[in-house]
């Protein structure tokens, strides 16, 4: 009597020839040896109850087993396209490259653990045999047993000719168990890989990096954690080729390095494959090539390889030896100076020749290099234990941007929230810390800051339910390479700590850090410290980066400026205003006037009276002695404006320089306007004000009936003062682009002057087309210029050279114009007589003055 | 006169409460005031100030901020209080300018000004171009500040007017306990709020830390602010002996600071500082920030202390100090403090806003120059 199960042959698909009545199973576990001796053909179970129910039934069990695994893999383990690799029904697998040198593929039997050698053969004749299988991680993802059913066989013989048949043969305990057959072209690969699970892609290159030219069809990259691969604190890459050359596939990288130290590459990497890699460096001018080839190991290593300097740009590549299905983990490439001598943070003048530098006691120091329950870096949480005994805690919703990965010697973390808070805390031998009288901490780690941060080690006791801090220290990480941080706790601390240890159940020692913050930890070490200095503290001395909250530190320049508002000190020489005086000693009396009641200390006065009258002198005189932040220098003969000015800009050393006529009057807070417009727009290199009488720049009117320039009334009859306080309240400053600034009043970055010099006292001695001059200049070097369209300056113009105004500017406009040849002239007036934003002030004026609505 | 003040906050923060304190005085001067606050918090305003809220001062809700415009139509002056509102006083006005009408009235726009607000968001950021940029976001509007600094940091970094107004001081519920003797141990208290970096949560548990490991025979300290559950969640630890009171009321406060010798602000700044001003209110001796506005109502070493936060060895210099002090330079120093802090008042600061929000004369100020005339 025969029962039939009808099984679903994708299921369960035995080759008649190979398997006939024997139902393979691993070595172990023989069926054969049950007594199933039953024919077994697709799909069907042929099998007489009465004699062999428990053969029966131990079959069904074995094959739900298979079904349900089978189920699971083949679903996604369907053939490529244009595979040519002849399915042997019980064995499956896939001959991946042909080369002259190996065979490399995979192969299993159904359970995916019988196979237990392989011969190889190509056009009948044998090529090699193989016994030893390597893991491969993409079948193992697949489901494919433990994945270890890789092979690479060496072809012991040359082949001749391209196109070859090539057969794989399987066996288990001597038994054959089925073959694989492909039909191959050596030197030619049919598609960039044979692996059907394998997708070729670049799109998760690491940033910095480039995949080789024409190898990327062979390479597929995939970033296990997404994290970038540069320096030391990524984590690791996963590099996958399938090709048939030897060191055909990789990844480079140009690195700018400092030529004044010689440097070290570092690599951590595995093989999964027991490939080797190549690592080659060279100048970036092609000088100094040097490469090394590294055997991998499954398990994670650390080569360091070293490297001159020779260029400060260096390009690194790093390649995969061998051909055939290769697995590269690749964790770090760094190319980082020679390591420095390991240093201590300096502690003063008793800690020159530190305890604790002594040989260190092995008990007592704890590496992040070991994970007893793997190495879990992907998304941390908080509690997340990083390393055998290292956790991580973080402000609650900031895990996500911490990052830790292994590193050559230990753990690499960042935080890169320009606002988090972080903790690696480890967890010791409460009875550590108890054999000393004082206790010393040490962190063995290097530093990626690019300045001083201050970080806190803390002593933490735990209970279920408690956890208190009970010491900490703050201390200072290195600018940079590596070094100890440490703190020495005092006897007092240390006996406190003696007994407030026994009242918790463990300790833990913190690293407390303020991100965003890169560094490598390498060991924390406990000591004891009976020779070093009460109390201990190795706090720092800090500068003005103590503050806590890091978006109030980004803004320490802005919050600490005004300490010395209004009072003189720090503000004082950050704006020169320089005057240039020339008789008009009734105009140079009312500016001197307005210049001191408007003066906060911001600014002093560099006033070039160029041999002005006795009356004008004496003004200058009583002034520059009343105050003392009024500076006069005084020609013997009159030089001139222009000779004038650039007398006072060389006296100045201040950061803004104003130029500003005398027959001027400035408002109050007029100088912060100007300020304001250089802070607002930080290529802007010279700016100008409003005023009654500056020719573009006038208010509300610019021409006379006549055509001329006009010099306006001050609108409303105010005066200016009013009119600048009217102003500040009704309009907000759009501080527009110009081309030429009028030169009654300009305010001058310094860096102008030094990118295009000072005022061209040959073209223009007197005056009158040097400012223009400079502002043709100035933006021909890219500054920006811009009228402060919130100040209005007084002005009440040409006193110097009343009658000869006409004659002079006509003057100075032909020198411009001479000088300046290439320029638009009908653009540049143009763009000044139809600006936008000063006619909507012109008209914002004009409607609150002349139309009577205020 | 008719002031609206725009508070988009919920009730219970010192800012809000320092704005609805002032409001009601300035009602109980006869000034009509209305807070006009989202309709989600109205609820929070009634119940928090039940006994402030009168015939002149009044909690207006509002659901969207369209609503806003016509609740500060018929104001004399309509005031922001924090950077968020400016915008919403922007829009709000911008609404009434174009609704027009027959009415030429209009609201004066100003803006009371709590803190630098730039401070509070990272640099870069909208909300800091918006913070930034909420000080002149309205031309022409008045802006005053209760600190000198303040003042001075809009002026410096704006280039604008700030008017200066006195801060207030609720003496009903901070004042002194004469009668308390602190016997041997001394008693530092501090304010810890995890939540806000810009108060050094951190920094100021590292020194309470340090008084309990080192001082414990000489000093009790103790820490409020925040519920402790919240400690540990932001990563900080209190050594055992620091007595944690968890989330304080007014009241509550004022209680443990009339316990208390000093009371340790130890922020990153400042801009004003009024819980050290209600210390001083309470007989307890301030140590404060250097940076900022607290040098307004504290004279270094005369009724409290000043220090520059950024260095801890200082701070821990400074703490020592103060509790080597002999009982009598104490004493000094605690009654210095009750003086200065006597020269606040909410009917002070009351006083000083109607000054400066009182409609003033027209542009022409008769005591300006002869107005400068140009000549062709």
């Amino acid at each position: 009597m025969l029962n039939e199960c009808q099984v679903r042959s994708r299921v369960i698909s035995i080759h008649p020839d190979e398997t006939r009545g024997v139902f393979h199973r691993p070595a172990r576990r023989p069926i054969a040896a049950r007594g199933l001796t039953s024919t077994v053909a697709a799909g069907t179970f042929p099998l007489p109850a009465s004699r062999h129910f428990a053969a029966f039934v131990n079959a069904m069990n074995l094959k739900r087993r298979i079904a349900k695994r089978l189920e699971r893999l083949v679903g996604s383990a369907e053939p490529a396209p244009g595979r040519t690799t002849a399915r042997d029904p019980e064995v499956r697998g896939a001959i991946d490259v042909l080369h002259e040198g190996a065979i490399c593929g995979w192969i299993s039997d159904r359970s995916h653990r019988a196979v237990d050698s392989i011969d190889c053969t190509i056009d009948g004749g044998h090529a090699g045999s193989q016994s030893n299988f390597h893991f491969r991680e993409d079948l193992k993802d697949l489901g494919y047993g433990d994945g270890v059913l890789g092979f690479r066989v060496p072809i012991a013989r040359p082949l001749r000719g391209q196109r070859h048949t090539v057969r794989i043969h399987a066996f288990a305990e001597g038994r054959k168990l089925g073959a694989l057959t492909r039909e191959m072209h050596l030197g030619q690969h049919p598609v960039a890989s044979a692996n059907p699970f394998l997708r070729l892609s670049n799109e998760k290159v690491p940033d910095g990096w480039a995949m080789l030219p024409d190898r990327r069809r062979a390479l597929k990259v995939t970033r296990e954690h997404g994290a970038d691969l540069p320096g030391a604190l990524s984590r690791y890459v996963r590099l996958i080729s399938d090709l048939e050359r030897d060191g055909a596939v990789g990844l480079s990288q140009r690195i700018r390095v400092d030529p004044a130290n010689d440097h070290t590459v570092v690599v951590v990497a595995r093989s999964l494959t027991g490939n080797a890699i190549r690592v080659r460096t060279s100048q970036a001018n092609g000088s100094s090539p040097s490469h090394e080839e590294i055997p991998l190991g499954g398990a994670w290593s650390v080569l360091r390889i070293p490297y001159r300097t020779v260029a400060p740009e260096a390009d690194v590549q790093l390649t995969i030896c061998g051909a055939g299905h290769a697995v590269v983990d690749l964790a770090c490439l760094a190319v980082v100076p020679e390591p420095p001598e390991r240093a201590a943070i300096p502690l003063g003048e008793a800690d020159e020749v530190p305890e604790h530098q002594r040989e260190p006691d092995p008990a007592n120091t704890y590496t992040p290099t070991t994970w007893d329950r793997g190495a879990r870096f992907a998304g941390p949480r908080r509690g997340s234990e990083l390393a055998s005994g290292w956790f991580f805690e973080c402000t609650r919703g900031q895990e996500s941007s911490f990052e830790a990965a292994r590193a050559p010697e230990g753990m690499a973390v960042r935080h890169d929230l320009s606002t988090g808070y972080s903790r690696i805390a480890v967890k010791c031998e409460r009875n550590a810390l108890l054999g000393h009288e004082s206790i010393g901490i040490a962190f063995d780690i290097t530093a990626a800051s690019e300045r001083g941060r201050r970080v806190f080690i803390s002593i933490i006791g735990r209970n279920d339910d408690q956890s208190v801090a009970l010491i900490q220290r703050a201390v200072v990480l290195p600018i940079s390479g590596r070094a100890e941080i440490t703190a020495n706790l005092s006897r007092g601390e240390s006996a406190a700590l003696r007994t407030n240890a026994s009242r918790f159940a463990s300790l833990e020692i913190a690293l407390e850090l303020h991100a965003p913050y890169a560094l490598e930890i390498h060991a924390l070490r406990l000591f004891g410290a009976e020779s070093l200095a009460e109390p201990g503290s190795v706090e720092m001395e800090l500068g003005d980066d103590g503050f806590e909250d890091p978006i109030v530190a980004a803004q320490a320049p802005s919050l600490l400026s005004t300490r010395a508002v209004p009072a003189v000190a720090a503000a004082l020489h950050r704006i020169d205003v320089v005057v240039p005086v020339f008789n008009a000693a009734a105009d140079v009396d009312r500016m001197l006037s307005s210049l001191v009641e408007a003066n906060d200390g911001s600014y002093r006065v560099l006033v070039v009276d160029d041999a002005s009258g006795p009356r004008t002198a004496r003004i200058l005189d009583r002034a520059a002695s009343r105050e003392r932040w009024v500076r006069l220098a005084r020609h013997d003969d009159n030089r001139g404006y222009t000779a004038s000015i650039n007398h006072g800009v060389s006296l100045s050393g201040a950061p803004m320089v104003v130029i500003l006529n005398s027959d001027t009057v400035v408002p109050h807070g007029w100088h912060h306007r100007l300020l304001c417009a250089f802070e607002a727009h930080p290529r802007t290199g010279i700016v100008g004000p409003l005023s009654n009488a500056a020719s573009w720049q006038s208010l509300p009117h610019r021409f006379s009936a006549a055509g001329d320039w006009l010099v306006n009334d001050i609108p409303g009859n105010l005066d200016v003062h009013a009119f600048q306080r009217w102003l500040e309240r009704s309009w907000l400053p759009r501080r527009p682009l110009v081309p030429l600034l009028n030169g009654f009043c300009m305010a001058y970055r310094r860096e102008v002057f030094q990118d295009v010099g000072t005022f061209d006292e040959d073209a223009f001695p007197v005056g009158y087309g040097e400012e223009n001059d400079i502002c043709l200049r100035a933006a021909a070097k890219g500054w920006e210029l811009r009228v402060a369209d919130d100040l209005y300056v007084y002005h009440a113009k040409s006193r110097s050279f009343q009658g000869r105004r006409a004659e002079l500017t006509a003057a100075g406009n032909e020198r411009l114009r001479e000088k300046h040849a290439a320029a638009d002239w009908p653009s540049i007036i143009d763009a000044l007589r139809h600006h936008p934003d000063l006619k909507a002030i012109r008209d914002h004026v004009a409607h609150a003055f002349l139309e009577g609505s205020e | 006169m008719k002031l609206a003040f725009l508070l988009p906050a919920r009730a219970g923060g010192g800012g809000v409460h320092s704005v609805v304190q002032e409001a009601a005085e300035l009602s109980s001067l006869g000034v009509d005031v209305w807070i006009l606050v989202p309709e989600k918090h109205s609820l929070s305003y009634r119940t928090e100030y039940a006994t402030s809220l009168t015939r002149r001062l009044a909690i207006v809700p509002y659901a969207k901020e369209a609503e806003i415009a016509p609740a500060i139509a018929e104001a004399d002056v309509a005031i922001a209080t924090i950077f968020t509102s400016v915008r919403i006083l922007a829009e709000a006005l911008e609404a009434l300018e174009r609704a027009g009408g027959g009415s030429s009235h209009r609201p004066r726009p100003a803006y009371y000004i709590q803190d630098y607000e730039p401070l509070f968001v990272e640099p870069g950021t909208p909300s800091w171009n918006e913070a930034r940029d909420s000080y002149c976001r309205i031309p022409g509007a008045l802006l005053f500040a209760k600190t000198r600094w303040l003042c001075d940091m809009v002026s410096h970094h704006h280039g604008l007017r700030v008017e200066k107004v006195e801060p207030s001081l609720d003496h009903d519920v901070f004042y002194p306990d004469l009668s308390f003797s602190p016997g041997e141990r001394l008693v530092v208290t501090a304010m810890i709020r995890p939540a806000t970096p810009r108060r050094a949560p951190r920094r100021t548990a590292r020194i309470l830390n340090w008084l309990a490991a080192e001082h414990a025979q000489r000093v009790a300290v103790h820490s409020f602010g925040c519920p402790r559950t919240e400690l540990p969640e932001h990563g900080i630890e209190l050594h055992p002996k620091i007595a944690h009171h968890g989330h304080l009321r007014r009241e509550q406060v004022a209680e443990l600071l009339r316990r208390s010798t000093y009371f340790l602000d130890l922020s990153d700044y400042q801009a004003f500082g009024r819980t050290g001003l209600e210390a001083m209110a309470c007989g307890c001796i301030p140590i404060m920030p250097e940076i900022g506005g607290a040098s307004e109502f504290i004279r270094d070493g005369i009724n409290g202390f000043l220090v520059d936060v950024r260095d801890e060895q200082s701070i821990r210099r400074t703490l020592v100090g103060a509790l080597q002090l002999p009982a009598g330079e104490r004493a000094a120093l605690l009654r210095a403090a009750l003086c200065a802090s006597n020269g606040y008042s909410t009917r002070r600061a009351a006083l000083s806003e109607i000054q400066v929000l009182m409609p003033r004369p027209r542009v022409v100020d008769p005591l300006a120059k002869e107005p400068a005339r140009s000549s062709t």
